[in-house]
């Protein structure tokens, strides 16, 4: 059965030609864009911070400065801490950036390791001049988006999954035609109708497969380049600082991914039941 | 002798009303070779497509290997066919080469690789075209086609083989070899029912012949 369903798999995808190739690398990027798409309900927007506080990657810590201090006191308590050995890093934000206006500048401290954030987080609070010290644990937030920017991704969504719908039967059909004398073939000499599907769905579901591996590679990407630069995303996709969303987003994109491909494979296979691949109708 | 096609009152109609075959009844025994003889357009076609369960019943009983194909289900449906060595007519090859060809079917109906090789070898070897295994199926002459549609048909060992028009494009030579091929198939065991317009071989002497004119059998 399943050396049956390989060799079919393998018949078909030798099948492709140029134009159904095309095809399915845009069914691909249609699934991508809907991937896409649907992640962004979670990634994109400004975190809710009232009662959280910003949003920051477990190794994080934003300590506030009392807006008292002098520009050459917070240079120098800039330089001690950059000094510590669990401090990686340490960037000066403007009170404008986050909108903090009773601050007098944010550090944003990225410590060595996440293990390292508990102990820091107790000297900062203690040193003068820095009125408080928010970290990770305290600011899993929830993200707001406009209602304009919800409306136009409930828009694109729907428009990218219906595209990659109607993308996917005609690349299946194109497939099909050149494989049309296997199917009739296989119908005349008693194949199963689900042994000759099975493949078609299997492709559809590869099909989104790739699309959700290419998503979670961008999501990571985008990570990485988030957490390095968190001052550059705080305000638009502020989801993206947060590994355990960004685990999660992707997950679920990869689900999806494998539905939306399984129902474009489904799509596909119901095909060769029509007239054009049956010897006699 | 025991009965391998039954039918009775057997009706077929054009989804525009146009009357293919009427009042059809035929037997035919396990073991026997027949030719069913017949104008273009006599409804020989269609009669091969039902009883090879590719085309739905209408009206009347159609029983195949003792199953009323009116009343299978779809997976009944193929279960049959695979017991039916089917040729229909026009067959085109696959695209690939010869020995592909068969062991594209028998992969498709379960075999592994190994033994789909097997078999597809031993029927090329019944039908005399194993010196033209690697040859692409789309270049062979119109003779070999009909070997080659021959081997397909027998390679999976149906115990009922249904051919359409097997002589046609053949020249008399050609009619006469493919019609001797068939009694030797036969003489393995095989029932096989051959449709065509004729004019039959001289080896096709001495078997059964059905006449069906006007969509109705006359023996």
């Amino acid at each position: 059965m399943i050396s049956t369903f390989l060799f079919l798999l393998g018949e078909l995808l030798g099948a492709v030609r140029t134009k159904s190739g095309t095809i399915l690398i845009a069914v691909v990027l249609l699934i991508f864009s809907f991937l896409a798409l649907f992640s962004s309900f979670f990634l994109l927007g400004t975190p809710v911070e009232e009662e959280n506080g910003p949003v920051l990657a477990p190794q994080e810590i934003m300590a506030y400065l009392s807006p008292r201090l002098s520009p050459g006191e917070v240079e120098e308590l800039y330089s001690k801490i950059r000094e510590w050995k669990d401090v990686q890093r340490i960037n000066y934000l403007f009170t404008q950036e986050l909108q903090e206006d009773q601050a007098g500048g944010i550090f944003l401290i990225r410590t060595t390791s996440p293990s390292a954030v508990a102990p820091l987080l107790e000297t900062l609070g203690s040193i003068e001049g820095i009125v408080r010290v928010v970290s990770a644990s305290k600011s899993q937030s929830t993200l707001s988006l406009s209602t304009p920017v919800r409306i136009g991704l409930l828009i694109g969504l729907a428009v990218s999954a219906v595209a990659s719908m109607l993308a996917a039967r005609y690349g299946f059909r194109e497939l099909l035609r050149s494989f049309a004398e296997e199917i009739r073939l296989m119908h005349l000499s008693g194949t199963a109708e689900r042994m000759i599907q099975t493949p078609i769905i299997a492709l559809g579901i590869l099909c989104g497969l790739v699309a959700s591996l290419l998503l979670i590679v961008a999501v990571y990407l985008f990570h990485f380049f988030a957490v390095s630069h968190p001052e550059a995303v705080l305000r638009t996709a502020s989801g993206l600082v947060e590994p355990g969303r960004v685990l999660t987003v992707s997950l679920l994109s990869l689900l999806l991914g494998l539905v939306m491909g399984g129902l474009i494979g489904v799509l596909g296979a119901s095909l060769t039941g029509s007239r054009e691949f049956q010897t006699y109708s | 002798m025991s009965v391998i096609i039954q039918v009775s009152e057997l009706h077929f109609s054009t989804a525009d009303g146009i009357k293919v075959l009427e009042d059809i009844h035929l037997r035919v025994d396990r073991g026997e070779m027949i030719f069913l003889l017949g104008p273009a357009a006599a409804g020989k076609s269609v009669l091969l497509g039902l009883l090879a369960a590719q085309i739905p019943p209408q009206r009347g009983q159609i029983l195949v290997h003792g199953r009323n194909i009116a009343r299978l289900s779809r997976k009944k449906a193929f279960e049959l066919r695979r017991r039916i060595g089917f040729l229909p007519q026009g067959f085109a090859p696959l695209p690939k080469t010869v020995l592909k060809n068969v062991m594209f079917k028998l992969r498709c109906l379960g075999n592994f690789q190994e033994q789909a090789e097997e078999k597809a070898l031993a029927a090329l070897e019944r039908v005399r075209l194993t010196a033209k295994l690697a040859t692409s199926a789309t270049e062979l002459e119109p003779l070999q086609r009909v070997r080659l549609g021959l081997a397909l048909s027998i390679c999976d060992e149906p115990q009922l083989l249904l051919l359409d028009e097997p002589f046609s494009n053949l020249d008399p030579g050609g009619r006469t070899e493919v019609c001797s091929l068939l009694a030797q198939i036969h003489l393995s065991g095989l029932t096989v029912l051959t449709a065509t317009r004729g004019p039959l071989p001289t080896a096709a002497d001495g078997h059964r012949v059905v006449l069906l004119a006007d969509g109705r059998v006359k023996e």
